[in-house]
């Protein structure tokens, strides 16, 4: 019951203090407005190109003369993507990581990486089916060649044993990417161009191998079909969302940390000004000055995300996942809005007035804000994974940007609740011993 | 009958400062009690002890015969504290501020409203009732603090400055009000203040306090009488660096009392003072020293403090 009048006075009191609910609501609006309305520039053309690479390449058996012997061209690829360097420069033209799967999606998803290179299971037995099938048509040609100027004794040709052709093994490098990030498109094209590359020197070393034990009036180059390709994909759910799409759901949880600071403000103005030293005095128990402070706050919370989805939406945010989509990133929302109460309350425990909680609060929260890949990438995860407002924007983002379904945020999201009941237990200890007990 | 509040050797001490030491006092119910002191004399740290908001370095604070144990809520709703801060919800109506500390106090809704109505009339907000805190008077302000005090009709009242920064007109209903909780509601009050007139107006019993020890207690009337028979004389000098020399000299003239220097003035009480402040005015003359001013009156409590400390309640930092 005192909880709901603690509740009910902050309901009454929220239109009232005008000033502390324009930045509530307004400020995030103003973020997604200017977001909005922004264009995004990839920079530097001769940065390094931050690429994943899977190599699934299970190597081959080729032929040198009579021995046999095993090559993983997969790794010789990767290995050379790894020292390429941009033309008279050090500077590296990618910066290669060996990510599994799961994580190379989830990077690529928030632009952690801006490509992701597959190398196929077969790529060895690819470059074999290339250096066999160019051995073969210059040895073939050379051949052809002597017999039409009648000279085959049959003598020099007589060491070569013609390779066989494996004319079904063609193996395709798949680069993935989000084909509406500048990025991925400069990337995808230098991986293309290091495929490309690849495949003619193996063809070049082949043929020169071949040529350098021919005389010279039969050696001929000769044209020959890639048995190595490049394939563009693009990441599911992002061929056609723009920057301020994957930024958008990152924006209202932003939103909601700011409850944090308000809740601070708000809290340490009560302290301030006595009137929580008053309440001290009545029957009223901690629990019930936290459950009251809480459904209003929440609740903002909760009225924060809608607003800015409108917001959003007109600024031409297009979404997946639907309603339910939406529903569920309003509660994902009010979640993060009360694990904002609960540093609200862990930090008012540490400040004593309004003005330090304003100087004091955005230092702490800014911060926070800024490492939940709320505006750009973060490449060391856990920071990201170790606050539930950072485990919301993955959540919300993955659902509302990516069109997952909710099975593949729910780890996220049960994180996250996780991480708020730690946060708002020790916010309980803290703030009670700090504010409500006697000095 | 046991006490409505005692204090037994109640001691706070911050580090190396000790605001308050050894505070032994017992209130009877239905008493206003007064703590009167300068600023800094360990007036606040004393109620604040008392009401439960500070746990005491030493000593023990009984409620209604119980042992308070700041950590425990049992004695929750039995004192009302009206701070000297004006300390109320400032994007509230008067009557939301009333009726939601009663909700703190788990007053029943009916007995809350009617209370709330009642306080309201009693302080002269009524027509106030509907309108935000914070587009109040500062007098207007301080009444609804007062009220938020009485919303659980506790039996024990704590009112620290009551009087600071009141407008005449709020001030005569305010005092009316803690007399008539006194006198006619039997409530303990224990109040606070720097203001002589007002602990002497409204108090049954005084503490006079100092650097947080505690100096004399007794009623208002038996305090000055210490001081003595007969009136006060105040004389003001033109050169207050005689003032000492001047205290002295009036010492001795026969019928003279307890004369003491305070900063330009020299104080002293005599039956029959007419003729003594003659007799003083000669000798003061004959010294050199110059009178500008001089004044008679009854004793107060002010010279009660005077006597007791050698200082004015008004001079702070004090020898």
């Amino acid at each position: 019951m005192k909880a709901v009048a603690v509740a009910v006075k902050t309901f009454k009191e929220f239109p009232r203090d005008r000033r502390a609910l324009a930045f509530l609501l307004l400020f995030p609006v103003i973020f997604v407005v200017v977001f909005g309305s922004a264009t995004f520039d990839s920079g530097s053309s001769t940065a390094p190109h931050t690429i994943a690479v899977i190599s699934e390449d299970e190597g081959a058996w080729i032929l040198n003369n009579t021995t046999p012997e095993f090559h993983n061209f997969g790794e010789e690829f990767t290995g050379v993507m790894e020292n390429a360097t941009y033309e008279d420069s050090t500077t590296r033209v990618f910066r290669v990581f060996r990510f599994d799967r799961t994580e190379a999606d989830r990077l690529i998803a928030n632009r952690g990486l801006s490509a992701i290179v597959t190398i196929p299971a077969n790529f060895s037995a690819g470059v074999r089916a290339q250096i066999n099938q160019t051995i073969y048509t210059t040895l073939s040609t050379a051949l052809v060649r002597a017999i039409a100027a009648d000279n085959f004794t049959g003598g020099d040709f007589g060491n070569y044993t013609l390779p066989a052709l494996e004319p079904n093994a063609t193996a395709s490098v798949v680069i993935e990417g989000d084909f509406t990030y500048s990025e991925f498109a400069s990337s995808q094209a230098y991986v293309q161009g290091f495929v490309d590359g690849f495949v003619e020197e193996v063809t070049r070393i082949a043929t020169d191998e071949v040529l350098k034990r021919l005389p010279p009036e039969l050696q001929a180059e000769v044209d020959t079909t890639d048995h190595i390709d490049a394939r563009t994909h693009g990441v599911a759910g992002t061929e056609e969302f723009e920057v301020f799409d994957w930024m958008a759901p990152g924006l209202f949880v932003f939103a909601t940390i700011l409850v944090a600071l308000a809740v601070t403000t708000w809290v340490a103005r009560e302290v301030e000004g006595g009137n929580l030293e008053r309440l001290k005095l009545s029957k009223m128990g901690t629990a019930d000055f936290l459950v009251g402070l809480l459904i209003p706050w929440a609740s903002l919370g909760a009225a924060q995300v809608a607003l800015l989805f409108g917001t959003a939406i007109l600024m031409g945010f297009s979404w997946q996942g639907g309603a339910a989509a939406l529903v569920l990133a309003i509660a994902i929302g009010t979640l993060s809005a009360t694990a904002s109460v609960a540093l609200g309350l862990l930090l008012v425990s540490f400040v004593k007035s309004e003005r330090q909680a304003t100087s004091i609060g955005p230092l702490i929260i800014i911060p926070i804000a800024f490492l939940t890949e709320a505006f750009f990438p973060i490449a060391f995860t856990p920071l990201v994974q170790g606050s539930p407002w950072g485990q919301a924007v993955r959540a919300e983002r993955g659902m509302l940007t990516f069109g997952l379904p909710f099975e593949q945020v729910a780890q996220s999201v049960l994180f996250m609740a996780l991480q708020t009941a730690v946060l708002f237990a020790v916010a309980i200890v803290v703030f009670r011993r700090a504010r409500l007990v006697a000095e | 009958m046991d006490p409505a509040i005692e204090a037994r050797g109640l001691a706070k001490r911050y580090g190396d400062f000790t605001a308050v030491e050894d505070l032994s006092v017992a209130i009877p119910r239905g008493e206003v009690f007064g703590f009167l002191g300068p600023n800094g004399a360990g007036k606040t740290t004393s109620i604040r002890m008392i009401a439960g908001l500070t746990r005491p370095s030493a000593g023990e604070v009984w409620i209604e015969g119980s042992r308070v144990d700041t950590r425990a809520r049992d004695h929750r709703g039995l004192v009302g504290l009206c701070p000297q801060d004006l300390v109320v919800w400032e994007h509230l109506t008067c009557k939301e501020n009333l009726l939601f500390l009663g909700d703190m106090y788990a007053v029943p809704r009916r007995e809350n409203v009617k209370r709330a109505r009642e306080l309201l009339v009693r302080l002269r907000l009524e027509e106030k009732a509907d309108q935000l805190a914070s587009k109040l008077s500062g007098g207007m302000k301080r009444r609804l603090n007062l009220a938020l005090a009485l919303i659980h009709d506790p039996p024990i009242l704590v009112l620290d400055e009551p009087s600071a920064g009141l407008d005449p007109q709020s001030r005569i209903v305010v005092h009316d009000f803690i007399q008539d909780l006194g006198a006619k509601e039997g409530k303990t009050v224990i109040l606070t203040t720097h203001e002589m007139d007002v602990a002497d107006r409204l108090s049954t019993r005084v503490a006079i306090m100092d650097r947080g020890r505690l100096k004399v207690v007794d009623t208002p009337e038996r305090l000055k009488n210490t001081v003595g028979e007969g009136d006060t004389v105040v004389l003001r000098l033109k050169d207050a660096s005689r003032a000492e020399e001047a205290a002295r000299a009036a010492g001795n003239v026969e019928g003279v009392r307890a004369a003491v220097a305070v900063s330009r003035e020299v104080r002293f009480q005599a039956l029959n003072s007419v003729a003594r402040l003659r007799e003083v005015y000669g000798v003061l003359e004959k010294a050199g020293i110059e009178v500008e001013d001089a004044s008679l009156r009854k004793n107060t409590l002010e010279d009660v403090f005077i006597q007791l400390t050698g200082r004015a309640l008004r001079e702070e930092g004090g020898p």
